[in-house]
C-alpha cells in the first residue's frame, strides 16, 4: 500500500521556499569533500523532455563524447525507450565547473516515470537534495507532474522549476508558470526557461543546481547508513545496488549488512557512473554511487532497504522502507503446456532482474499449470508480460486482471483473495472490500462531461473538480482498483481523445456488493474466464462479454454456446454458429505437398490456441474482458 | 512392403493465355519449343527409368495434364508414349488421359490424339454460360464446347471428362444448375465439378484483394455442394471423390491413384513425382517451373529437381489418411496396415476417435471413409491428423 497519502490541503497550500544560494564558498563550514556534491532529480510528466533534458545535461558537462551520446542514454532498455518511459532509474556523476570557478559533482538520479513505480520514484527522491520539475511550456502541468512533485515536497527537496520546450510555437511561459504556482503551489518566478532541443538555457538549469540545490550534510563520521536507491542485475557482477551514502564512509572490503533481513556481505567494489561505471575505494557520505557485493538475486538487495556495516551497524534503519507489495494480478499459462517449466524458469530469472513482481504456482481446469502474478499496477504487468514473450520467447496465455479483495467471513474470519477461483460460497460471506483509488485527471474543459460519465460508469465518486486555468479541468475521484485495471485508461484517452492526462494512488478499501461471474463455453464453466464485478455491473458486463467471446473464438465444428452466469443464473447467452464446409476443391499430384503445408500452417495455428474441452479457444479471449465495446 | 502401382504425369506447361484464377504450372509461350520440350521429356523419362525404385514395374496409367497438353503435337505425344512404354512397359488396358481446351482442338487433332494412344480426355470446359466464360477469361465458348465434345466423340473417344467451376462471384444456384444440367446433355463418363478458390499469387486474389468479389458464404456453398452432388447422383454419376463424378467403373484411374497412395513419376516443367522408400518413409519432388530452365537442366543431367522433400513414416501416414478420405471409399484398412503397421484408427486413435464418435466418420467393411456430413469438413479432419 502506498502510503504517500496526499491531502487536498497541501495541494491547496503554496509552499514558497526560499532561494538562498549553496555555493561552495558561502559554506565555508562544511566539509570540502561535501560542499561540491549536488544530488537531484528531474521530475516530469511523460514526454515533457526529461529524458532529453538529461541528455543535455550529461553533454553539456562532457560526461560522454558526442559520439558515445546515444539518444536518450539513460532509457537504455528496449521497452522503455519504445514506450518513451523510464522504467529502471539509473544515474550519472557529472563533473561542472561552476561560474565560481569550483568543479562541483552534480549527482543525477534518474526516477522511473510511471504511476505504478511510486515508491521507487520516493526512494529515488530520498536520495536526493532537490529536484529539477520540468513542465512542458505548452501543454502546462499534467497529472503526472503534480503526483512527482508531492513525493518531492514530502522529501524536503528543493524544486527548481524549469519551463521545457520553449522552442514550440505554442510555448506560453508565463502561463506554465502561473499553473506551477496556482495548481502545484510552488514559486515560478525564478522558474528557468529552457528548450532541451536546442540547448538553450542549459547553463542556467547547471548552476541553478549548484546555487540552490544544498549539499548534503557531512556525516563522514558517523556509522554507515547508505540507502538503496535502486538496484539490478548484471550478469558479470551479479546485483548491482545504487547507493547513497547518508552517514559513514563506504570502502572497498568492508563487511556490510542489510538492515532489512540482517545478511552481512563484503564490498567487492564502489564507484560512481560517469555515466560508465568507474569504480574507486570508496563513497563518502553525501554521494552517490554503485555497490557490489557478489550478491547473487535482487530480492536480497530491496530498493529502500539501508546498508549499514556488519561490524558497527547502525541503531536505526533509514526511513521509508517497505515491501513492494502486488495490487494487480493475473494468470500467466504457457500455451504449450510443455513449456510450464520454461515459463517457471523464466519467471525465475526475471524476478531476479524484477522482485517487486511475485509469482506462485497455480493450476485452472481449463489453461492447465501455470502461474499467478501480482504486479504493481497495468503497466508493470504489461512490461513483465512482454519481457517474458520477447526475452524468453514464450507463448503465454495472460488471464484478466483482477484485484486484491478483502473478504470477511460470517465467522469473523478475514482474508485477501487474488483469484476470481478463491472467491468462497456467498453464504459465507459477511461482506466484502474492495481497493480504492484516488485518480486526478486533467483534461480540456470539454470532456469534462464524458470523463465524468466514464467515471461514474466505473463506479467512481466524484472528490473534487478544479478549473485550472487555459480552459483546462482537473478531476479528482475515487475509483475502485478493479475497475481501473479493465481498459480504463484506454477509455480514457478514447474518451478525451488522447488529450487527458492521468495519475493515480492507492486509497482505502471500501466496502462493495461484488460476485462473482462465471463464463461457460459449451456448457463447461472456464475458470480462466471467471471474473469478480459489481453486482449491478453484472449483467451488462456478462452480456458484453459473451458478445466479444464470440467474436474472438473461431467457429468450430459444432454449435458453440457461449454463457455468463452468476450462481446458477444465466445472465447472457451467445452461440458460436458451427462451421459447416471446410473441404479443399482440388487436390492431386503436384498438389498434395503444397496444400499439405497449408494445413500444417493452419495446424499451427490452433495449437496456439487452448483446447477447452472441444473447443479451440485462442489466447486473446481470455483476455477478452479488456476488449469489451460500449458496456 | 509390397510396392504400388506406378503412375506416369507428364506436365505440358504451355498456354495460349492464363486465365486469372489458375494457379498451376502455366506459361504463355506463342511459339513453343516442342521439338526441345520432347527432347526433355524423353531425357528425363531416361533418367528415372534407370533408377532402382522404378525397376521391373510397369506402368499403371499415364496423365498428360497443363498448361494446355492440346496444343502439343499428337506426333510429339505418340513418341512420348512409345518411348514410356518401350523403358517401362503397360499395364494392360492402361489408361491415357490428355487434358483438352476445348478452344483449341479439332476434329484432326482428336484423331490425331486417340491414334498416339490416347484414350481418355479431359475437357477444361468450366462453364457454359457467356458471363462466366468472359470472367473467368476462358478463350473458348460454349459453341466450341459443343463442337469440341461431338469431335472427340467421332474421333473414337469413349471416355471422357468435362470439368466445371462453381461458387463464382453473383453466381446463382439455378444459374450453376443451368450449366450442369447442360453438360450433363453431352452424357460425359465424368465430371468434375470444382468451387473456385482463390489462391494465393494469382491475379485473381489480387484483384479480390484490390476490390473483393462478392463469393459464396459457407452456407451457399455447402448448398452448391450438395445440390451438384444431388444432381449428379439422380444422373448415376456416383461422387467417387469430393469433387469427381463418374458413370460406374469410369472414374478417373489415374487421379484415384494419388489418393490411393500410389507412387507416381512425374515429368515436365513443374512437375512432381512421389514414391515410398524402402525404410517406409516417402519421398517427394517438384521439378523447376519455367520451361526454359526445365529442358535446359533436364538435357543437360536428366532431370531438373528443384524441391524436395522426406516425409517420416508418421507424416506419411498422415498424408495418407488425409488424401484416402477424399474417397468416397475411403481408406483400405488392410492396406494401411501393410504400409504402416497399424489400423488407421489405432495409428491416429486420439486423433479420429472424435469424428467417429461424431458420425463424420465410419468403418464400412474394413474401409474407413467419410460420412455424409463428414465430406463437408474433409480439411478438419485431415488436419487432425496432420503432424
Amino acid at each position: 500500500m502506498i502510503e504517500a497519502k496526499l491531502s487536498l490541503s497541501l495541494f491547496l497550500s503554496v509552499a514558497k521556499r526560499g532561494c538562498c544560494e549553496y555555493t561552495a564558498a558561502t559554506m565555508a563550514n562544511t566539509d570540502p569533500q561535501q560542499k561540491y556534491i549536488r544530488n537531484f532529480s528531474i521530475i516530469a510528466h511523460i514526454d515533457h523532455g526529461k529524458s532529453t533534458l538529461a541528455d543535455r545535461l550529461i553533454e553539456e558537462t562532457g560526461a560522454l563524447s558526442e559520439r558515445e551520446m546515444k539518444k536518450q542514454v539513460l532509457d537504455s532498455m528496449d521497452l522503455e525507450q519504445e514506450r518513451g518511459i523510464t522504467i529502471k532509474a539509473q544515474t550519472a556523476s557529472l563533473d561542472y565547473p561552476a561560474q565560481d570557478g569550483e568543479v562541483y559533482k552534480l549527482n543525477l538520479i534518474d526516477t522511473p516515470g510511471h504511476v505504478d513505480f511510486t515508491y521507487e520514484v520516493s526512494r529515488s527522491l530520498q536520495a536526493c537534495e532537490g529536484a529539477l520539475l520540468i513542465v512542458d511550456a505548452a501543454q502546462g502541468v499534467e497529472a503526472q507532474t503534480l503526483a512527482n512533485v508531492y513525493l518531492a515536497m514530502e522529501n524536503d527537496l528543493e524544486i527548481i522549476p524549469v519551463i521545457n520546450k520553449i522552442d514550440l510555437p505554442s510555448a506560453d511561459v508565463e502561463e506554465a508558470k502561473r499553473q506551477i504556482e496556482e495548481v502545484i503551489g510552488i514559486d515560478a518566478s525564478e522558474a528557468i526557461a529552457v528548450s532541451a532541443k536546442t540547448g538553450q538555457g542549459i547553463d542556467k538549469v547547471l548552476e541553478a543546481i549548484v546555487k540552490r540545490v544544498p549539499p548534503p550534510q557531512e556525516h563522514d563520521d558517523r556509522v554507515l547508513r547508505a540507502l538503496i536507491v535502486d538496484s539490478w542485475f548484471d550478469s558479470y557482477v551479479g546485483a548491482v545496488a545504487l547507493v547513497r551514502i547518508f552517514d559513514g564512509v563506504m570502502k572497498k572490503g568492508d563487511k556490510i549488512r542489510l538492515m532489512s533481513n540482517k545478511t552481512a556481505y563484503e564490498v567487492n567494489d564502489v564507484g560512481v557512473f560517469q555515466p560508465a561505471p568507474v569504480s574507486g575505494k570508496e563513497l563518502i557520505s553525501g554521494s552517490v554511487g554503485f555497490m557490489i557485493c557478489g550478491i547473487k538475486t535482487l530480492a536480497d538487495l530491496r530498493v529502500g532497504d539501508t546498508v549499514t556495516l556488519e561490524r558497527e551497524p547502525a541503531e536505526e534503519a533509514l526511513p521509508g522502507f517497505r515491501e513492494p507489495k502486488a495490487m494487480v494480478f493475473s494468470g500467466l499459462y504457457p500455451v504449450d503446456s510443455a513449456d510450464y517449466v520454461d515459463l517457471r524458469d523464466s519467471l525465475e530469472k526475471l524476478n531476479m532482474n524484477d522482485p517487486a513482481f511475485t509469482y506462485e504456482a497455480e493450476s485452472s481446469t481449463a489453461l492447465g499449470l501455470g502461474f499467478r502474478c501480482g504486479f504493481l499496477g497495468m503497466l508493470h504487468m504489461e512490461i513483465i508480460q512482454e519481457r517474458l514473450e520477447r526475452e524468453y520467447n514464450l507463448d503465454l496465455i495472460t488471464t484478466a486482471p483482477s484485484v486484491v479483495y478483502r473478504i470477511h467471513y460470517s465467522d469473523g474470519s478475514v482474508k485477501e483473495i487474488s483469484n476470481p477461483s478463491e472467491f468462497p460460497d456467498p453464504q459465507f460471506i459477511s461482506k466484502i472490500e474492495e481497493p480504492t483509488v484516488h485518480a486526478n485527471v486533467f483534461m480540456p474543459e470539454e470532456f469534462v462531461g464524458s470523463m465524468m460519465k466514464l467515471c461514474q460508469d466505473r463506479r467512481g465518486m466524484q472528490e473534487d473538480m478544479k478549473f485550472i486555468g487555459q480552459g483546462r479541468v482537473m478531476l479528482t475521484y475515487n475509483l475502485p482498483l478493479a475497475e481501473m485495471v479493465i481498459d480504463f485508461y484506454d477509455k480514457l484517452k478514447s474518451v478525451t481523445r488522447g488529450y487527458a492526462s492521468m495519475d493515480y494512488e492507492l486509497a482505502e478499501f471500501r466496502e462493495e456488493d461484488v460476485i462473482k461471474m462465471d463464463v461457460l463455453v459449451h456448457n463447461e464453466p472456464v475458470d480462466a474466464l471467471s471474473m469478480i464485478v459489481h453486482r449491478s455491473l453484472a449483467d451488462s458486463r456478462g452480456r458484453a462479454l459473451v458478445k466479444k467471446l464470440r467474436e474472438l473464438i473461431p467457429r468450430q465444428q459444432f454449435d458453440v454456446p457461449i454463457q455468463a452466469a452468476m450462481g446458477g443464473k444465466i445472465l447472457a447467452r451467445e452461440t458460436i454458429k458451427a462451421v459447416r464446409k471446410n473441404v479443399t476443391a482440388k487436390c492431386y499430384g503436384g498438389d498434395i505437398s503444397r496444400k499439405r503445408k497449408l494445413l500444417e500452417k493452419q495446424k499451427r495455428g490452433k495449437k496456439r490456441m487452448k483446447s477447452i474441452g472441444s473447443v479451440e479457444v485462442p489466447q486473446e479471449a481470455f483476455l477478452a474482458v479488456l476488449k469489451l465495446g460500449e458496456d | 512392403m509390397p510396392q504400388s502401382p506406378l503412375q506416369l504425369y507428364i506436365h505440358v506447361p504451355y498456354c495460349i493465355h492464363k486465365c486469372h484464377y489458375c494457379d498451376f504450372n502455366s506459361h504463355v509461350r506463342t511459339q513453343p519449343d516442342w521439338q526441345v520440350y520432347e527432347q526433355a521429356l524423353i531425357a528425363e523419362l531416361d533418367y528415372w527409368a534407370n533408377q532402382k525404385q522404378f525397376q521391373n514395374r510397369k506402368l499403371h496409367s499415364i496423365f498428360f495434364g497443363g498448361g494446355t497438353p492440346s496444343l502439343a503435337p499428337a506426333s510429339l505425344i505418340g513418341r512420348v508414349l512409345e518411348h514410356a512404354q518401350n523403358l517401362f512397359g503397360f499395364e494392360n488396358n492402361l489408361e491415357i488421359t490428355l487434358e483438352a481446351n476445348p478452344g483449341t482442338v479439332d476434329m484432326q487433332a482428336f484423331q490425331g490424339f486417340y491414334q498416339a494412344g490416347i484414350n481418355r480426355l479431359s475437357m477444361g470446359v468450366q462453364s457454359l454460360n457467356h458471363n462466366e466464360l468472359q470472367w473467368l477469361e476462358r478463350i473458348h465458348n460454349s459453341d466450341e464446347v459443343y463442337q469440341a465434345f461431338d469431335a472427340a466423340r467421332r474421333a473414337g473417344f469413349n471416355n471422357i471428362n468435362l470439368d466445371f467451376m462453381y461458387g463464382l462471384p453473383q453466381q446463382s444456384l439455378e444459374q450453376w444448375q443451368q450449366t450442369l444440367y447442360a453438360g450433363l446433355q453431352f452424357d460425359p463418363e465424368h465430371l468434375s465439378c470444382y468451387q473456385l478458390t482463390v489462391e494465393p499469387h494469382t491475379k485473381l486474389a489480387a484483384r479480390h484483394a484490390a476490390s473483393p468479389y462478392k463469393l459464396p458464404d459457407d452456407e451457399t456453398s455447402l448448398n452448391f455442394f450438395h445440390q451438384t452432388r444431388n444432381m449428379l447422383a439422380d444422373a448415376g454419376y456416383s461422387a467417387y471423390e469430393i469433387s469427381n463424378f463418374a458413370k460406374p467403373d469410369q472414374y478417373c484411374r489415374h487421379n484415384d491413384g494419388y489418393w490411393l497412395y500410389h507412387d507416381y513419376i512425374g515429368i515436365g516443367a513443374g512437375a512432381s513425382g512421389k514414391w515410398d522408400t524402402s525404410n517406409g518413409s516417402t519421398y517427394r519432388y517438384s521439378n523447376s517451373r519455367t520451361p526454359e530452365t526445365y529442358t535446359a537442366q533436364t538435357i543437360q543431367k536428366g532431370f531438373a529437381i528443384n524441391s524436395d522433400e522426406t516425409l517420416s513414416i508418421q507424416q506419411a501416414a498422415a498424408e495418407a489418411v488425409w488424401v484416402g478420405l477424399r474417397r468416397k471409399n475411403g481408406i483400405d484398412d488392410v492396406w494401411f496396415k501393410q504400409r504402416f503397421g497399424q489400423s488407421i484408427t489405432d495409428y491416429f486413435k486420439h486423433e479420429l476417435e472424435p469424428w467417429l464418435n461424431d458420425n463424420k466418420l465410419i468403418w464400412n467393411n474394413r474401409q474407413l471413409h467419410l460420412t455424409e456430413s463428414g465430406i463437408s469438413l474433409a480439411d478438419a479432419i485431415a488436419e487432425s491428423v496432420i503432424v
